[in-house]
This record gives structure tokens, C-alpha cells and sequence, in this order.
């Protein structure tokens, strides 16, 4: 069967085009998964080619990104699964409760006088936020990077995790304790101001 | 919801409902009584306002981080070999099938 097909949308989209069309986004998202350059790179590819050999059977339903990012979440969750890294779930990823003690902060936010813009062009700033994305659980990192990617809308990040969107709203709140945890402790606290 | 817990929401939130409700505040909207509640709350807890900020703070990091075709970064971008590659990949498999 030819690999040509038609978008949900309509449009035609070659895989000839994908790298183009792709590329950027699904690195990206490896990237912020496994905050390693050499592997994103071999896992989009696997993931392209992967795409490739199963056009024949995506069926439209959903956009050719969407099911590409699917697959290249699936290759992702082997390849970490396998790694079984340590730094991987070093924090917490069920509870809020790591946060809270009898409804108080256990321990309170600091405060963080920090121009954005300025901060993320340091290399070492964006070293030290990748880092904080890649303690998160795969199941906390997974929801949070999909859903701030804006990819997606939310009931398709719900569909595409198999959750309820209060499950979603759960795991993006546990990430974002956990993120604000982390770098308050690894930037914004030894940093001089 | 019963108006008894919505009252509760109004008058007794806790800094860990707070949080949860700041976080969900950033996507979606929330009902009257939680508003009020995190109003409420904001009122007399710095902490959960500075929370607050750094919610929005976090995704405007996020974002700057991410906006990779705006800056080079080449953290964030496919080597310029390995696209080439991968083009090719593809377009001898479309030709010459599998």
C-alpha cells in the first residue's frame, strides 16, 4: 500500500515532508524527557522510520504529529525503562504530601527574583531546569512536558496518557511542586543576588 | 458540589488545596467558590502568593527554554547531519519499498 495518505485535516502530508514538518518538535521533546542530544536524535530517527513502516495503517484519526509523538513516547518509555537510571523517580512522583504537613508547607517558597528572559539564556540555568525535568517520575514528566509543549490539547493529552483529566491536573500539579522544589534548591537558593 | 463544602472552600482552605487549586488556576477555570476561597486564602499567606508567582514563573521558563527556533540553542536542535540522514532514510524507503 502506498504511504501516501490524507491528514485528518484534509491536507496531504508526505512522509518526504515529516523531518521538515517534525522533526523539531519530537527532539524537543526528547530532549526534555532524556536531556540527552545523542539519544533524542537516535530515537526520533527509530521513531520516523518506525512511522514509516506503519503509515500504511494510521488511519487519520488523529494528526500525523500526534501519532508520531505517540510512538516516540513508546520509544522513550523503553529505552528509559531500560536505562532504569537512578536519577530517574529520585523524586517522589505520588505524593503532594512530600510538601505538606497537616494542610502548612513544610517547607516554605522562597523568594525567587529572577527576570525570565534573563535567566534561560545561562547555559547553566537551562542545564540546571533540564536536570529538574528529568528527576521528575516518567509519569510526571511525561504529562507536564506534553501539556506545557502545547502540542496538544488537553483532552488529547488525557486520551493519549489513557487518564481522566483530573488525573492530568493531578500530575501536572505534583510536577510543578516538584520542579519548584528542585530548582529553588539547585539555582535559586545558592545563587547570589 | 453541597454548599456546605463550598462554604468550607470559601473559609478554610489550606496551603496544600491552594496549591492545587493555583496549579489547576493555570489551566483551566475555576468555580466561583474556589476563587474566592484562593482570594481569600492569597489575602493573609505569602507563601501561596509566592507560589502563585512562581507557577507563572516556571512556565515562562518553560517557555523561554523551549522557544528553540526563535534563539540557537543547539541543545535543542537535530544536528544538521542527522536530518539529512534521516531524509534520505526516508525517501529510499518510500522508493524502493521495504
Amino acid at each position: 500500500m502506498d504511504a501516501e495518505m490524507t491528514q485528518a485535516n484534509g491536507s496531504p502530508e508526505k512522509p518526504e515532508q515529516w523531518v521538515d514538518l517534525h522533526a523539531d518538535v519530537l527532539f524537543r521533546y526528547a530532549f526534555a524527557r532524556m536531556g540527552d542530544h545523542h539519544m533524542s536524535e537516535e530515537l526520533v530517527q527509530q521513531t520516523f522510520l518506525a512511522g514509516l513502516e506503519g503509515f500504511s495503517k494510521f488511519q487519520g484519526k488523529s494528526s500525523v504529529r500526534t501519532w508520531l509523538i505517540s510512538i516516540l513516547r513508546n520509544k522513550i518509555a523503553g529505552y528509559l525503562r531500560q536505562r532504569q537510571d537512578e536519577t530517574v523517580s529520585s523524586l517522589d512522583p505520588e505524593s503532594g504530601g512530600d510538601f505538606f504537613e497537616r494542610g502548612k508547607w513544610k517547607k516554605a517558597p522562597a523568594r525567587w527574583s529572577v527576570n525570565p528572559e534573563e535567566e534561560v539564556n545561562k547555559k547553566e540555568f537551562r542545564e540546571q531546569f533540564f536536570n529538574c525535568i528529568k528527576r521528575l517520575s516518567p509519569a510526571l514528566a511525561d504529562a507536564f512536558i506534553l501539556h506545557e509543549m502545547d502540542l496538544q490539547e488537553s483532552q488529547e493529552v488525557c486520551s493519549e496518557l489513557n487518564i481522566s483529566d483530573t488525573g492530568l491536573w493531578s500530575r501536572l500539579h505534583r510536577a510543578r511542586l516538584n520542579l519548584r522544589h528542585c530548582l529553588e534548591k539547585n539555582w535559586f537558593a545558592s545563587e547570589k543576588k | 458540589m453541597k454548599s456546605e463544602s463550598k462554604i468550607k472552600t470559601i473559609l478554610s482552605l489550606n496551603c496544600e488545596q491552594a496549591s492545587r487549586l493555583l496549579s489547576e488556576d493555570q489551566d483551566v477555570h475555576l468555580y466561583w467558590w474556589e476563587q474566592m476561597g484562593l482570594r481569600l486564602h492569597l489575602l493573609y499567606c505569602r507563601y501561596c502568593k509566592r507560589y502563585r508567582r512562581q507557577l507563572d514563573l516556571l512556565r515562562q521558563l518553560f517557555r523561554a527554554v523551549f522557544r528553540g527556533d526563535e534563539t540557537d540553542r543547539p541543545e535543542l536542535k537535530m544536528s544538521e547531519e542527522k536530518r539529512t540522514e534521516i531524509k534520505k532514510i526516508i525517501s529510499n524507503k518510500k522508493n524502493f519499498g521495504k
